[in-house]
């Protein structure tokens, strides 16, 4: 496991387990049974999500989003490095390197 | 054609 503080490109993320998952409205929203929370992902986040089904480096994600969306790689990667740490926080995520 | 960014973000749901 790594502490989020020091989150690189090269680290690899993966869905944690325990969440029951539902698409709704182009959203994907989500119950941890863990902690009894329910958190809604966002458009973004869900496709996030959804690429971290297998374990995958953070800049593959960064690079598949890119190809997808109008945004350029620095600003992804920021906002979606931010995104890992809130989604890890929560026990959502797992980041290995 | 590329789909529209918007910043991804958590949002924690208060469901009592």
């Amino acid at each position: 496991m790594v502490k989020t503080k020091e989150l690189l490109s090269t680290h690899i993320v993966s869905q944690g387990e325990g969440n029951i998952v539902s698409d709704m409205g182009g959203e994907k929203v989500m119950l941890s049974i863990g902690n009894g929370k329910y958190y809604n992902l966002g458009e973004i986040g869900g496709v996030v999500w959804d690429l971290a089904k297998k374990p995958i480096t953070i800049e593959k994600l960064v690079t598949h989003l890119v190809s997808h969306y109008e945004v350029e790689q620095n600003e992804c990667e920021v906002q979606v490095m931010k995104f890992i740490k809130q989604l890890n926080a929560e026990g959502l995520l797992i980041v290995e390197s | 054609m590329k789909k529209s960014w918007k910043v991804p973000v958590l949002e924690i749901l208060d469901i009592s």
